[in-house]
């Protein structure tokens, strides 16, 4: 027996209960077999779920392997249908949905994927009557980027500077050295030796790596007060640390692209979203609805609504930071990776977004995959096969790193 | 992962391919009977939804399913049967609660003593765009809390209009269920709506103030026929359409109000790059536009 919304009722089901309407009523007794007719009353009488069964375990198997065909396939229905890609990412996603069927999970209704509307919220401004630089002006004026960030940039820069002295500055920040340590120490990493002290990492990840790293983790403490009505951080930084595995996990099968800035660029991906959540609470959460309804990414809905979109605010409140500039380009461009000056990064990124986007789906993901095109992706040179492998590794080591750095 | 054999599995679920030549022959369409724009970024989205439709009708192209939806006698029934796949229902009763609240609050009563004074008790509302009924029976309802018993005294129409068929079909029918009701304050549930078996009915004397119509914005004929409007609700509407298609909307509304009436948009829906035919009204709660 399995307890399911309505609307993903298969037909052929049989109920494992009877069904009550809102006056108490029976609906439906037991034993009914499903149809298309009986799943239309449901759904009319707001019905939310039903408890049920197959005639035989054979039976109720496939018809929980095609409850979740059909549930994957709507988060797949922006995507070009003859990608080879996205193909391969779809049956990826199918079985791991399956495999959180068999250990009792329950796909989200409708209603609990979509974003809830929130009336006390204010924007910054009424739509047309602002722009995306007075959003950064006020955030600019809010609240000002961790410190430490500015010190390792300064030491950096200096011709003298040493690993020990970026391990001092590092350290002085306890926090940020503990998430740091377990970050390199993590299996993503595979070094050979665990590493106890910055200095240590310093040497073995390199000085720019490390202090890359460092900005990332940073950056999640910035974000510490959005309201939690609004956006559930834990999910949003899931989704960022997430894309940032992908990333690095990408990376690492391609020449001449930097991981750790792979990573980073990952964990930073949707700061712009944030930014967005901060200053026009009302208009981000009409974007996720819009974005739901019409089953399109959330980037188009923020066009359409806002009339401009989170990668633009990404790329000004990162210049505003001064952050490294590939760093910009490769953030800025994770939606349009072609205009990139880093384009193969992008795509990286691009890719990772959509993975990310994709496996989430098996644990409650709300959005629909983004997409991007076929020849975007081979000019990675990588193999399609290659993307079960990433994902399985993915897995493993993600739940580690959210306790790590979270 | 892995035990199940999902070999044969693809994203193309049998359905025929929609080419860039049959995806603007068909946009086009949809533009010229709706003044629904469909940008080239949604042609996969536009394929996956429709190429079901296709499936079903068992047609093998989607050019089939356009010269059906052309010249076929079932074209009219066909069309509306597009217009539900395209178009979204998607509302709730007391959306955007305060725009609303500044309606009952500021707008409402100003029109009501304005009509008082001119001995004239009728109150004309248009819902535009009225999906499943939530938004008219949302405001009949306001309307019956501002007025109370004296409502008796007034004569009130709301006419609501949209294109699909079938949510109207629910509109009339006045039943809905718990999501229809999530924005509704519990005060207002059990004061308009009567407690069924298959879901929430809205109390008859809400219902009698709404009249609902099948019609297209598009539709310049039937638009003109729209009685004159002291209130125009239009919201998530135009943000379908394209900058042509809302200047000739907006148009229809400013022939349609009365003078000073008022138009109310949805919250993300800006028209001051678009116009200058109303004047934007600042109050807490939103932007209304009144007439010029």
């Amino acid at each position: 027996m399995k307890r399911i919304c309505v609307e993903y009722v298969v037909p052929g089901m049989k109920l494992a209960k009877s069904v009550k309407g809102l006056d108490g009523s029976e609906l439906f007794s037991k034993d009914t077999v499903l149809t298309e007719k009986e799943k239309e009353v449901l759904i009319d009488a707001g019905i939310d779920y039903v408890y049920i069964e197959g005639s035989s375990e054979a039976e109720e198997k496939r018809l929980m392997e095609i409850l979740a065909q059909e549930y994957v396939f709507k988060f797949f229905m922006y995507v070009n249908p003859d990608s080879k890609v996205f193909s391969e990412l779809y049956k990826i996603v199918v079985a791991l949905v399956i495999n959180s069927l068999n250990k009792g999970w329950e796909p989200p209704c409708e209603e609990e994927l979509r974003a809830k509307n929130v009336e006390r919220m204010k924007d910054l401004f009424f739509k047309d009557m602002g722009s995306p630089q007075d959003i950064i002006k006020h955030e600019l004026s809010l609240a000002s980027f961790p410190d430490v960030y500015f010190k390792l940039k300064q030491v950096l820069k200096s011709p003298t500077s040493s690993a020990k002295e970026i391990a001092d500055t590092v350290s002085a920040d306890v926090a940020l050295s503990t998430k740091l340590l377990k970050l390199v120490n993590s299996p993503l990493f595979a070094l050979t030796q665990k590493v106890d002290s910055i200095e240590r990492a310093v040497s073995l990840v390199g000085e720019e790596e490390l202090s890359t790293l460092a900005l990332g983790i940073t950056a999640i403490r910035y974000f510490k007060d959005i309201p939690p009505e609004l956006i559930n951080m834990d999910v949003f930084w899931r989704h960022s640390l997430s894309c940032a595995v992908f990333a690095k996990l990408i990376a690492s099968q391609l020449q001449g692209i930097n991981q750790e800035m792979m990573f980073t660029a990952g964990l930073l991906h949707d700061v712009g979203k944030l930014i967005l959540f901060k200053n026009m609470p009302y208009s981000s959460v009409e974007a996720l609805i819009f974005a739901r309804e019409n089953m399109v990414p959330v980037v188009e809905a923020e066009e359409c609504v806002l009339g401009f979109t989170h990668t633009t605010i990404s790329n000004l409140i990162m210049k505003n930071w001064d952050f490294p500039p590939s760093l910009i380009d490769i953030v800025g461009h994770h939606h349009e990776p072609y205009d990139a000056t880093n384009k193969k990064e992008a795509i990286v990124l691009q890719l990772a977004d959509n993975m990310a986007n994709a496996v989430a789906i098996a644990s409650g993901g709300t959005f629909v995959i983004p997409g991007m095109e076929d020849e975007v992706f081979y000019e990675l040179g990588l193999e399609i096969e290659k993307l079960k492998p990433i994902v399985l590794k993915h897995i493993k080591v993600l739940q580690d790193l959210v306790a790590a750095i979270l | 992962m892995g035990t199940m054999s999902l070999g044969k599995l693809g994203l193309r679920k049998k359905i025929p391919n929609l080419s860039r030549e049959e995806f603007k022959e068909l946009t086009d369409f949809v533009y010229e009977k709706t003044g629904i724009a469909i940008p080239e970024r949604r042609k996969y989205l536009v394929e996956n939804k429709l190429g079901k439709r296709v499936l079903e009708l068992k047609m093998n192209s989607f050019s089939d399913y356009i010269k059906y939806l052309k010249f076929s006698p079932q074209k009219e029934s066909e069309f509306k049967k597009l217009c539900e796949l395209i178009t979204i229902n998607e509302t709730s009763f007391f959306r955007d609660i305060k725009q609303l609240t500044m309606f009952k609050n500021t707008i409402l009563p100003e029109i009501l003593e304005k009509k008082k004074q001119q001995g004239k008790k009728t109150i004309r509302i248009w819902s535009a765009g009225c999906s499943s009924g939530e938004e008219p029976y949302t405001l009949s309802m306001i309307l019956h809390e501002a007025l109370k018993v004296s409502i008796i005294g007034w004569d009130i129409k709301i006419t609501a209009n949209d294109i699909s068929p079938s949510v109207l079909f629910r509109a009339k029918k006045g039943l809905y269920n718990d999501h229809s009701l999530r924005t509704t304050p519990d005060n207002m549930k059990s004061k308009y709506f009567i407690k069924e078996a298959t879901g929430y009915r809205v109390h008859p004397k809400v219902q009698k103030l709404v009249s609902f119509q099948l019609i297209n914005l598009n539709d310049d004929l039937a638009v003109k026929r729209i009685p004159p409007s002291d209130i125009i609700f239009c919201r998530n509407v135009i943000i379908y359409f394209d900058d042509e298609m809302k200047k000739k909307v907006l148009n229809h509304f400013y022939n349609n109000l009365m003078d000073h009436g008022y138009l109310f948009l949805g919250y993300s829906e800006s028209i001051h790059r678009l116009t200058k035919l109303f004047k934007p009204v600042f109050k807490p709660g939103g932007i209304v536009y009144q007439k010029n």
